[in-house]
């Protein structure tokens, strides 16, 4: 009558398991494919050798750095960005109760663009002030505050006698979305043609720029977000009662939720930072590990991750595969394949599951 | 020296806007004490039960657990302290019974976690509803579901409250009862509970107090016997009713045909 019988479920361990296997066969074939195709062996083997470990079979021999130099991070920053969108799209799913509460559809992924590109063109000056070892933290940090004002006006606009509904917070979404829009269309609109294309990379999201540094920071507010959103998988399966109950439950429901709000806009606002807008992953990833595992969060934050790190990584492999030499930008794969399923949401009523 | 009572509140008052929803209200329920409050409509029996149990802020008195005012407790050390069943929990999510029993449990081994809620749900008659998933449950299972989870963070080592706000609203007269037996038993281990009932007869047969509720104010508290007088309901409920003595000596209140009579002349 709705969905499946829980015995069917998979014990989380084992999807876990099955996820991490996947997105492991995944990294390998994104990191033999480019220019100079490499076998799963040969990857394999330039992997370990790095590590100082010798496999019994040869590789190319610039194989290694190929893939340290070149491909590994890439596909490690896809890794992360995955991980962070899904994971943060779960945990804040779990916060409103909504199973729409993408991060695009409640403004933090538009808040983080806004600040990005109002950075990119008019924040020269302010770039020439910070020291030159803390600037490539520069631009994910005005992203993650942009990420951090837009989620906190949409949910505070949502609020209405201590409740979230679902409706308002996606009104609300709207009208912070279209907001940011407009400020963003207005710093594009004052932008010379070199910012234009940065710009380009913003609203569209490309993992071309990907570089050790660049993992390290993105490593960083990722890990801690899902961190946080674990531990409070407990306090957001209670949330699903309801606000009161779960106060009854002993969970301070004013932290819970200022600390998945600013977990969600760290994951959202560095991947925004390091890659652009990559939509839908944080939307479609955790609705489909809902449908497969059951609700309770802690399985649902931690497959959401794995899974939004297999999308990112198979998205890119495709979006820089497709239409070589040239690369299509990653958040047109994502929507290519995202939209339908969100489709299907709609038509089948499954978008309003888990609502109060 | 006499422990403190385990629910104490001293002439508390609430007001909306306007509107004054409890009007000083005094009452003590003991550990292993069953108190039914009852009342029409709107008389504010939800409210106090909300007061009691530290959701909302009275605008004047004082509430205690068990000796500890309630307000500037934190939801945590407050969920220690008591556990409330609402009126209607909405949960859509697809938790299985199972799951949402689980969530009235803090910490533990998974496997006795899972071994203590499905002993619960068998008290609650759902043994076999362990897997099933929660939307697809009956309204009165439901309800029994949510009564297991309250049970399941009350514990069963008494020294705590239980507020049930009309934990009977949509069962069947067996679960009527079995509800109530639970809840007995609950104050039976050593907790003080307080349960918003409407139907008389249930107040009588498994209260060992009632607290009558009228526009705010308690009418009266006392044994089913003295609290259910004819007079006394006639002046609250506007029915009319005699109340007999059952063979097995609880009151039975029963309402005459001519029941409502001046339900007008309380609109007005």
């Amino acid at each position: 009558m709705r969905g499946p019988e829980p015995s069917a479920r998979p014990r989380p361990d084992r999807a876990l398991l099955v996820l991490a296997v996947a997105l492991g066969a995944a990294a390998v074939v994104a990191l033999g494919t480019g220019a100079v195709a490499l076998s799963p062996g040969e990857v394999l083997a330039a992997l370990a050798r790095r590590l100082d470990v010798a496999l019994p079979w040869d590789a190319h021999p610039r194989a290694e750095t190929i893939v340290w130099s070149l491909r590994l991070p890439r596909v490690a920053l896809a890794i992360l960005v995955g991980a962070g969108l899904a994971g943060a799209g779960a945990a804040l799913q779990g916060l409103v109760r909504n199973a729409l509460a993408d991060p695009g559809l409640v403004g933090v992924s538009s808040g983080a663009a806004l600040a990005a590109v109002a950075f990119i063109v008019a924040g020269g000056v302010a770039t020439s002030a910070v020291p030159a070892a803390l600037a490539p933290w520069t631009l994910p940090a005005v992203a993650f505050a942009g990420a951090l004002a837009a989620t906190t006006l949409a949910v505070l606009l949502a609020r209405q006698g201590g409740q979230t509904s679902s409706a308002s917070l996606i009104l609300a979404g709207v009208g912070v979305t279209s907001l940011c829009g407009a400020g963003t269309g207005l710093f594009l609109f004052v932008a010379d043609d070199a910012q234009l294309r940065s710009v380009t990379f913003w609203t569209l999201g490309s993992l071309g720029g990907a570089t050790w540094a660049l993992v390290a920071a993105v490593a960083v507010p990722v890990g801690l977000a899902l961190a946080v959103s674990l531990r409070h998988a407990h306090d957001l399966d209670r949330l699903l009662l309801g606000e009161v109950e779960a106060r009854h439950l002993g969970v301070d429901v004013e932290r819970v939720t200022r600390r998945l709000v600013i977990a969600v806009a760290l994951a959202i606002g560095a991947s925004v930072a390091a890659c652009g807008v990559i939509g839908f992953v944080g939307l479609v990833v955790p609705h489909l590990v809902r449908g497969w595992l059951g609700p309770s969060h802690r399985g649902l934050i931690a497959a959401s991750a794995l899974g939004g790190a297999l999308l990112v990584v198979v998205a890119d492999l495709v979006a820089r595969t497709v239409v070589t030499p040239a690369e299509l930008p990653i958040g047109i794969v994502t929507a290519l394949a995202g939209a339908p399923v969100l489709l299907v949401m709609v038509v089948r009523g499954g978008a309003m599951r888990g609502l109060p | 020296m006499t422990p403190p009572p385990a629910v104490h509140a001293r002439d508390v008052a609430v007001t909306a806007g306007r509107a004054t929803l409890i009007a000083g209200v005094s009452l003590d329920v003991l550990a292993g004490e069953v108190v039914a409050l009852v009342g029409p409509n709107g008389a504010g029996k939800s409210t106090l039960l909300a007061v009691l149990a530290g959701d909302r802020r009275p605008d004047r008195g004082d509430v205690r657990l068990a000796g500890r005012p309630v307000s500037g407790q934190s939801s945590r050390d407050l969920a220690r302290r008591r556990a409330v069943l609402p009126q209607r929990a909405g949960l859509a999510a697809g938790f299985t019974a199972l799951e949402v029993v689980m969530l009235g449990q803090d910490g533990g081994l998974p496997r006795d976690r899972a071994r203590a809620a499905r002993r619960r749900l068998a008290a609650v008659d759902l043994a076999a509803f362990a897997d099933r998933l929660y939307p697809t449950l009956s309204g009165g299972e439901q309800q029994r579901v949510q009564l297991a989870r309250v049970l399941e963070q009350l514990g069963d080592d008494g020294g705590r409250a239980l507020f049930l706000d009309e934990p009977t609203a949509s069962l069947d007269p067996r679960h009527q009862h079995l509800v109530l037996a639970l809840a007995r038993r609950a104050a039976a281990a050593g907790h003080a509970v307080v349960v918003v009932l409407h139907d008389l007869n249930l107040a009588a047969r498994h209260a060992d107090r009632i607290a009558v509720l009228d526009h705010g104010q308690l009418a009266t508290v006392g044994a089913p016997r003295h609290a259910l007088c004819p007079d006394l309901l006639r002046d609250v409920f506007a029915i009319d009713v005699d109340v007999v003595t059952a063979p097995d000596g609880h009151s039975f209140v029963i309402v005459s045909p001519r029941g409502g009579r001046r339900g007008s002349d309380r609109a007005a």
